[in-house]
């Protein structure tokens, strides 16, 4: 009974339009894929998921709310380049030390 | 952070100064395209490097490491042995196993959609959603295991399985057989759930590799120890029921090839409740201690080896409580050690081969004894010692042909002693020689084909063959259809450890010149499994449904249905008896919301015995079950941190009851009444560095107020008998615990 309701307010929450967008984010490891999906755990986005294996995070959000340009910006607040923007270093210092896409490419 | 960049200026500075810098290019061993990304860095060191554009990388030489690691998923981390300095070209192999992992990383309870076997994981986060103190309890979010009480005094639990008892279900601990023969029932409650990385469920036969001994599924068991990330863990546990627990487990690492890891598990049961007024203690009091000890050496020459050394001491009191007029009191005391030793050698050749070697041997001892009954009832001892060796050689003809053979020797001491019978023992001797086939095509189909030989010092030749077949209908919809064949030897005591809890009288009907007069138990064991995942709410939903059916061709019947008796004796097969177990399971998981994951589940039973006294459902079998799992958890806030909730719902149908005197003695009749058990946990966690959690098992106070038929002695008659129970005694129970992970990265 619980679920049902749960369930019905799920669908009514999302029936109101969302839109879909995919963009390249650096990304390494477990961890990184945790904290990009995490950064983007905002009020707007219905649902994340980042693809280490290509890169991508795929990202379904209701443009009345957030825009796809915020997400850049709060990505590159958790620490993460993505193909439009890149970070500061201050930025890229949170990024924890098996995340270090940037060190270890520029060698 | 910084150590990395340290070293990576330290490499810079050692390549310019000597220019000693490996280059060359990365490329995929099948395709010969170039990797982006690729992880490369000197093993054991912080200093590395990542692969460009066009594969290419270049990394400075560092003093003392000469082993190159190139790491990216879902590739086969590869390791290149660097001695001179030129440049190379790198080939990295698609990891199947990890593509899987990747593709289906569908949360803490996951099923394994591409494996032809029926195999679902179920993780350390999902374990931590139980209270979860060892192996026995750690299946209360898992909809395909049950567990439930042997008896309503001893505390113990066994499992069950494809509505089979767990005694058919072969359990193994870091894929080496484990409690066995004497410690089946009992063992599950020795491997403290803190230990445990993952375990990994297989419902059907499973693989032929580990032995015959799997009738409904394979259960293994894989230790956190060596692969954990932190340095030392440490949880304790608190439960009004007057349990407490301390487990550690540490990692530490030797030079460049040598881990050791070494867990620790203390319980105290300090609690004599009886909640239900029945005059028993509701739970046992006593104290375990359990240590395990690890380690693994990873040589240059494609060579591994994990040593293990485990040792248990576990007593209990259980019976009457305190001011009951004529005390009976129980107590059993368990003892067990063991050796167990791996090696492997990747043989680098022109296919990909490698050898496998296991030995372990382990010593059981046990003792159970009743004191307030004439003449001491009921008093077993037994000792089991099991030596078991297997060598095997795997090939990987092709990427997609697999061949595994090997051979195995298995070697059992039993001494047992029981009041009603006076010492009985048996040494069983088995030589087998294995062969397991594994064909891929196209990732369209798979089928892994096996069989086992062996030769039984008492049962002879045995042939056990298995089939698991998989056909992927879509991208993400698979069927697979699954055959086998499994048997195993029965301990007449210790298969039914809740009889010792009782008065009854063992008999055995002996049908031929066997070990206790018992023959072999054989079963064929068939399944067919459809799953898929598909989009829903935006995130994915995956669902399964499973149908699987049992059939014994020889089985020792245990028949609790007279009174006083428990009667075991030989299923009847050419007077047209059988004995089926049918199970059909719909399980769904899915995500409405952020955060929040919903898992459904519903399952039918239909098992039965002809006994000899007519056909009947098998006792303390729920027809229906219905299992829901809902998890949320909040946003991150502050440094990491958030709160979990979790909620588990159960709702078991009605089960036979084994017959008894007196209807009314238990208000239940000829079958339990149905009920709902609900727990729930809060837990405030620090992502990977430690949580605190706060739950309740049985929500609704469920209990089962009459668990005991006792009348004492002066009474005129002597009756004990706890093998009435179908749910818990102690009813609504409460926890609290934390968890700690200290020295991570």
């Amino acid at each position: 009974m619980l679920l049902l309701i749960i369930a019905t307010t799920a669908v009514s929450a999302q029936s109101k339009k969302t839109e879909e967008v995919s963009f390249w984010v650096a990304g390494v490891c477990g961890m990184c894929e945790k904290t990009i999906e995490n950064a983007l755990d905002v009020k707007g986005v219905v649902a994340v998921d980042y693809d280490l294996k290509t890169h991508q995070v795929h990202v379904v959000f209701k443009s009345a709310k957030i825009s796809v340009n915020q997400m850049h910006v709060l990505l590159n607040e958790a620490g993460y380049d993505t193909e439009k923007s890149t970070c500061t270093d201050a930025q890229y210092d949170r990024v924890h030390g098996c995340c270090k896409y940037r060190d270890l490419k520029d060698h | 952070m910084r150590p990395s960049v340290i070293m990576l200026l330290m490499c810079m500075v050692v390549s310019m100064s000597w220019g000693q810098t490996i280059s060359g290019i990365v490329v995929d061993a099948e395709t010969q395209q170039p990797l982006e990304y690729v992880a490369i860095f000197w093993k054991n060191s912080q200093a590395g490097t990542l692969s460009n554009e066009a594969g290419v990388f270049k990394i400075g030489k560092i003093p003392n490491h000469n082993i190159l690691v190139f790491q990216m998923a879902p590739y086969h981390p590869f390791e290149l042995i660097v001695n001179e300095i030129s440049e190379y070209r790198v080939e990295l192999k698609i990891n199947e196993m990890e593509r899987l992992e990747i593709e289906e990383h569908a949360g803490s309870q996951h099923l394994h959609g591409k494996d032809p076997h029926l195999f679902q994981t179920m993780t350390e986060q999902e374990l931590c959603k139980a209270a979860c103190c060892n192996l026995s309890e750690s299946f209360e979010t898992n909809a395909s295991v049950d567990a439930s009480f042997t008896d309503g005094i001893s505390g113990t639990r066994q499992i069950k399985m494809l509505g089979l008892d767990g005694k058919y279900a072969q359990l193994m601990s870091d894929n080496i057989p484990d409690l066995r023969g004497l410690a089946t029932v009992y063992g599950l409650g020795w491997e403290p759930g803190p230990w445990i990385k993952e375990i990994n469920i297989s419902k059907g036969a499973g693989s032929i590799i580990p032995g015959y001994e799997s009738i409904a599924g394979q259960i293994n068991v894989a230790h956190k120890g060596a692969e954990m990330k932190e340095r030392f863990f440490l949880n304790g546990y608190a439960g009004n029921q007057g349990r407490y627990e301390w487990n550690t487990v540490s990692h530490h690492s030797v030079g460049d090839h040598f881990n050791w890891d070494w867990s620790s598990h203390l319980a105290l049961n300090e609690g004599r409740f009886d909640m239900n007024h029945d005059g028993f203690l509701d739970n046992p009091t006593g104290r375990e201690f359990n240590g395990r000890l690890h380690a693994s050496y990873e040589g240059n020459e494609g060579y591994r080896g994990d040593y293990t050394v485990t040792a248990l001491n576990y007593n209990s009191k259980f019976g009457t409580y305190e001011h009951f007029t004529a005390p009976l009191n129980l107590q059993s005391s368990q003892e067990r050690y063991g050796v167990y030793l791996k090696n492997g050698w990747v043989l680098e050749r022109e296919k990909e081969q490698s050898i496998g070697t296991q030995l372990s041997f382990t010593d059981y001892h046990m003792r159970f004894q009743q004191e307030g009954l004439p003449a001491d009832e009921n008093v077993y001892s037994g000792n089991q010692r099991n030596l078991r060796a297997v060598a095997m050689h795997a090939l990987e003809w092709t990427h997609d042909v697999k061949w595994t053979n090997g051979i195995s020797w298995n070697w059992d001491e039993y001494r047992e002693q029981f009041h009603q019978w006076g010492g009985f023992n048996r040494t069983e001797n088995v030589v087998g020689a294995f062969s397991e086939f594994s064909w891929n095509h196209d990732d369209l189909i798979q089928a892994i084909i096996g069989a086992r030989y062996d030769y039984h010092n008492y049962y002879g030749g045995l042939l056990t063959p298995r089939v698991h077949l998989r056909y992927s209908l879509r991208e993400n919809v698979h069927v697979k259809l699954m055959a086998g064949k499994g048997r195993r030897v029965v301990n007449p005591i210790l298969d039914n450890p809740g009889v010792l809890a009782s008065n009854r009288v063992v008999q055995i009907q002996p049908s031929g010149d066997y070990p206790n007069g018992l023959p072999m138990e054989s079963a064929v064991n068939t399944g067919f499994v459809i799953s898929g995942d598909t989009k829903m709410f935006h995130r994915k939903m995956t669902w399964s449904v499973d149908v699987f059916h049992t059939q014994f061709d020889q089985q020792v019947v245990m028949d609790w249905d007279s009174v006083g008796y428990l009667k075991m004796y030989a299923l009847d097969q050419d007077g047209g008896a059988r004995s089926i177990s049918q199970t059909a399971q719909f399980e769904t998981q899915f995500s409405p919301l952020k955060r929040l994951d919903i898992r459904l589940a519903y399952r039918y039973v239909n098992a039965y015995v002809d006994y000899a006294t007519g056909r009947r459902d098998l006792p303390f079998i729920s027809k229906n079950k219905l299992y829901s799992n809902i998890a949320y958890s909040t946003k991150m806030f502050g440094k990491n941190q958030r709160v979990l909730f979790d909620v588990t719902a159960k709702w078991s149908d009605r089960q036979r009851m084994p017959m008894h005197q007196d209807d009314t003695l238990f208000g239940v009749g000829a079958y339990s009444p149905t009920f709902w058990m609900i727990n729930g946990q809060i837990a405030l966690a620090k992502e990977e560095k430690w949580d605190v959690y706060l739950g309740v098992e049985n929500i609704f106070n469920y209990r089962q107020n009459r668990v005991v038929v006792y009348s004492h002695p002066e009474s005129g008659s002597t009756t004990f008998d706890s093998n009435f129970s179908y749910a818990p005694a102690f009813g609504r129970m409460m926890y609290v615990g934390f968890r700690m992970r200290l020295g991570g990265e």
